[in-house]
């Protein structure tokens, strides 16, 4: 191989993940060329000092399942030494802190019987304290007392005054805007009212017109119908008349012609009669 | 296909059917290697722990949807990776709000903790013993880039072939020869500047 092998092919080759061809061709190259030996030499070594380190032994986890999911409790005894009281521990030391914090600060922390008191600064004598602290508490208590008197008196009264007039007045606009909207609820009523029986009265007036409107129609038809119906009736009666007249002369001219037929008949029976009495007689009285 | 390779094949496609006994084997049957991994990525039992319970807990949510019961291993080791990703980040999240951080710093931005680490030399005259060069040899993996840690560990300690590791980490064998190769440049680099030399630590 005239070529350098690549980082790709050397790790393929360190690890013996190459083809024999390809093994063979970074062999020679590493042979003939020190620098690549001096890199391969050293990959071979770190993959010695990593071998050194071994595995950690840990003992597996018990496992069980709740319903949903897995749980998998670690044996306290496990390698590593994790201690669990590092977390208390953490909690100790920043309650320390706060309290170093607390001393730098001049913090003065007290539980007494009825809870606890925090303060800053030289802490001063008690009694002193207390004595100062009830005279400011009393003072003040009076001062608010005065205040909340002088208010009742004065401006509450004022305002109360202020606002049972306003209300006063606001229910008589309430009653007026009231009265009024019923005197035009009435005349818009009256107005839909009458609105409504004037369109009754047209429906009523036209369904009347439509009615009479209707018979004239009905009348004239039945009297258009009585007429053409006489006039069927004549018409007809005239035609049988035509047909029973003329059927009449047809008849007669048949019985007459039959009379003549029959008397001519009569007549050659006759001649016929009597050409075979002469025959007869003839014959009776000369025989051959 | 060998005895126990078959066991561990049908206690797999046992837990893909739901079968919690067959889970509760592979847990045991993993979960040593899964701690080491996590170990060896940390270098903190306390993290090594959550993210090996949490690459458990993971797979037994998840263990149905695997479809091929002899892609397990680059399975689980994908959900150990995720696992530990996340627990960085946890990490990254909880230490913004917590003072009293006692876990070891894993910010790899961490210029203090570099710093310390590049200043921090060894007297030859001193004999290591294994614990002690174990521990200093988790520092310097720790001390790797994430992609490159991942790969030096797969490589190195768990096993895997370069085939493996691609299909594990979704990326190509070149790419994981490539971070195997700067991971290895790296801690070479890493023994120079703390004048070890391998007969020193092979002695």
């Amino acid at each position: 191989m005239n070529k350098q092998p690549t980082e790709e092919q050397l790790i393929g080759y360190l690890y013996g993940e190459c083809s024999s061809e390809e093994a063979r061709h970074i062999e020679q190259y590493i042979k003939e060329n020190p620098d690549v030996m001096k890199e391969y030499e050293a990959f071979r070594g770190i993959r010695k000092v990593l071998a050194l380190a071994e595995d950690k032994e840990v003992l597996e986890p018990a496992v069980h399942f709740d319903r949903k999911d897995i749980v998998l409790s670690h044996h306290p005894s496990m390698a590593g030494g994790y201690w669990p009281g590092w977390k208390w521990l953490s909690i100790a030391a920043a309650i320390a802190l706060l309290l170093v914090a607390g001393n730098l600060s001049k913090t003065n922390f007290e539980i007494g019987k009825g809870g606890f008191s925090l303060s800053f600064g030289e802490p001063t004598n008690e009694a002193e304290l207390k004595e100062s602290l009830k005279v400011e508490l009393l003072a003040e208590l009076g001062k608010r007392d005065k205040q909340l008197i002088g208010y009742m008196d004065g401006k509450y009264d004022h305002r109360l005054v202020s606002v049972e007039e306003s209300v006063n007045e606001y229910g008589e606009q309430l009653d007026e805007r009231l009265q009024a909207f019923r005197v035009q609820y009435r005349q818009e009523l009256a107005v839909a009212i009458n609105r409504k029986l004037s369109e009754d009265e047209t429906l009523r007036t036209l369904v009347a017109g439509m009615q009479d409107s209707n018979r004239r129609a009905m009348d004239e038809i039945l009297a258009n119908a009585n007429i053409e119906q006489q006039q069927a009736i004549l018409n007809a009666l005239n035609e049988f008349n035509r047909y029973y007249e003329a059927q009449r002369l047809e008849d007669l001219e048949m019985i007459e012609n039959g009379l003549v037929i029959l008397a001519k008949d009569a007549e050659q029976r006759q001649i016929e009669t009597t050409q075979y009495l002469s025959n007869l007689i003839v014959s009776v009285t000369q025989p051959n | 296909m060998p005895d126990a390779k078959l066991k561990s094949f049908t206690q797999v496609e046992s837990a893909i059917t739901g079968d919690r006994e067959a889970i509760s084997g592979l847990v045991k049957v993993w979960y040593k290697r899964i701690y080491n991994f996590c170990f060896r990525y940390f270098n903190d039992h306390d993290l090594a722990s959550e993210a090996s319970q949490q690459t458990f807990i993971n797979m037994y949510r998840k263990v149905h949807t695997l479809k091929q019961a002899e892609h397990f291993k680059s399975w689980l080791y994908r959900i150990a990776c995720n696992s530990c990703n996340e627990e960085v980040r946890r990490q990254k999240r909880t230490k913004i709000f917590s003072v009293f951080s006692l876990s070891t710093p894993i910010d790899e931005n961490n210029e203090q903790l570099n710093k310390m680490r590049q200043h921090a030399t060894f007297d030859p005259s001193v004999q290591l013993d294994r614990a002690e060069l174990a521990e200093m040899l988790f520092e310097m993996i720790n001390h790797l880039p994430p992609d490159q840690r991942v790969v030096v560990i797969m490589k190195e300690y768990e096993g895997f072939r370069f085939r493996e590791i691609a299909d594990t980490l979704d990326i190509s064998e070149n790419t994981a020869k490539s971070r195997l190769y700067c991971g290895l440049k790296s801690l070479r680099r890493e023994l120079e500047r703390r004048n070890l030399t391998l007969e020193t630590l092979l002695s």
